[in-house]
């Protein structure tokens, strides 16, 4: 079963690398499709799966956007990126890839990137949390969403979040240089 | 009994005029529980960081007789303020048995101790359930028993019952009597570290105005007045 996983995941991968190389509209479209398929197929739930997808479907759009806007060449790069979203977020829930710390040897190069990406994974929920902390405390101390004293608790707000996410990553550092990751 | 811990006159400042920390000595012995108390902004923190040689600090610290080094810290538990900053991994054994397999620990003996030490921490429940799912008080036993399924010869605890309710504290102090390798706690909570610390330092303006047997110390009132911690 492992092994189908791995390979499944593999596929998913090298899906990736296909969409990356494509240049007929109709090959992206088809490539688009399969990828959504693949994304709503392995998906808990359809609502969750969407909202996750949104963040890049801003991002995708924006870039179009611009792209029109400035007029500059509309290049297929946002289809790709949607598409690449697709499969590789299908690749991880085939195997997820915090598994692999738990397969590969601390000497493989593979135990470190998950490792680091197990890092950044971590410090965006602290992050996300002191974020949120900051705005719930910012809501509580202004009288109207908008105007010039909204704005500039907005601005403390924000610089605070700088610093407690300095002094969380100093900290998150220092804990696992003890526990002797960074050996 | 042996001086696992020695700690000879540290100093540090952030900057010159203002030392945060001056002439500190401390020792800590073998199976011995040591609580450091002061108010906040004492030093209490710092002091932890200087002896873990994560600030440069002026002073000797030594570990069995040894000057502290790197290859030391392997032997030291560290348990953070703030669990989060220690536990971070998709199961809670994944957690604990991560720094034992990077030392080069085979991964059947390294999750031997891991469930040994989340069964010590009364926590065997929960080895695949992440810690973000955990309550604090878990999440801080939980800490623990990483920073002991290394086996280490010193246990450091950073304020270890902060934001914890009445009944995370009792279960914290239950795990922490029960150990026998030395430990140092760092903490202004007098009414936990009454029942473990055998003796006390009492910091106050980054000095140590103040040591003996916990019961001496906690019972000057005074004394604790002085130091901003009643």
């Amino acid at each position: 079963m492992k092994v189908l996983r791995i390979v499944g995941a593999v596929a998913m991968l090298a899906a990736v690398a296909g969409i990356a190389g494509l240049h007929s509209l109709r090959g992206l479209a088809l490539g688009l499709l399969a990828g959504l398929t693949c994304y709503l197929a392995l998906a808990r739930s359809m609502a969750r799966a969407l909202r996750a997808a949104l963040p890049v479907l801003v991002f995708a759009l924006s870039l179009t956007a611009v792209q029109i806007i400035f007029r500059m060449p509309v290049t297929n790069l946002a289809v790709k990126t949607v598409a690449s979203f697709f499969f590789i977020t299908s690749a991880f829930r085939i195997y997820p890839w915090a598994n692999l710390l738990a397969g590969v040897s601390p000497l493989s190069p593979l135990f470190t990137l998950t490792c680091y990406l197990l890092f950044v994974r971590h410090f965006s929920l602290i992050f996300t949390s002191e974020a949120v902390r900051l705005l719930q405390a910012r809501s509580l101390c202004i009288t109207k969403p908008y105007g010039r004293g909204s704005f500039r608790s907005l601005v403390a707000a924000l610089v605070a979040l700088f610093e407690r996410s300095l002094v969380r990553a100093e900290r998150f550092y220092a804990a696992q240089s003890l526990r002797g990751l960074a050996e | 009994m042996k001086s696992v811990l020695e700690v000879e006159s540290l100093t540090f400042a952030y900057d010159s005029a203002h030392p945060v920390l001056e002439g500190i000595t401390f020792s800590v012995l073998e199976g011995e529980c040591v609580g450091i108390v002061g108010a906040n902004g004492a030093g209490k923190s710092t002091l932890l960081w200087c002896l873990l040689g994560l600030l440069k600090a002026a002073g000797a610290v030594r570990f069995f007789g040894e000057k502290l080094h790197r290859r030391h810290l392997a032997r030291i538990g560290v348990v953070f303020q703030n669990p989060e900053d220690q536990l971070f991994m998709p199961r809670l054994i994944d957690d604990i048995t991560l720094p034992l397999v990077n030392r080069g620990m085979s991964r059947a003996l390294a999750a031997e101790r891991a469930m040994a030490a989340l069964a010590g921490a009364g926590l065997e429940d929960m080895t695949h359930r992440p810690a973000n799912q955990l309550s604090l008080g878990e999440r801080k036993r939980a800490a623990i028993a990483a920073a002991l399924a290394g086996s280490p010869d010193l246990l450091l605890l950073d304020e270890p019952t902060a934001e914890l309710d009445g009944r995370a504290v009792r279960q914290l102090a239950d795990v922490l009597k029960g150990l026998t390798v030395a430990r140092l706690i760092v903490s202004h909570d007098l009414s936990f570290l009454h029942g473990l610390a055998e003796r006390i330092f009492v910091l106050a303006g980054g000095r140590i105005v103040a040591q003996g047997p916990t019961n001496q110390i906690l019972s000057d009132r005074g004394l604790l007045e002085r130091a901003a911690l009643v």
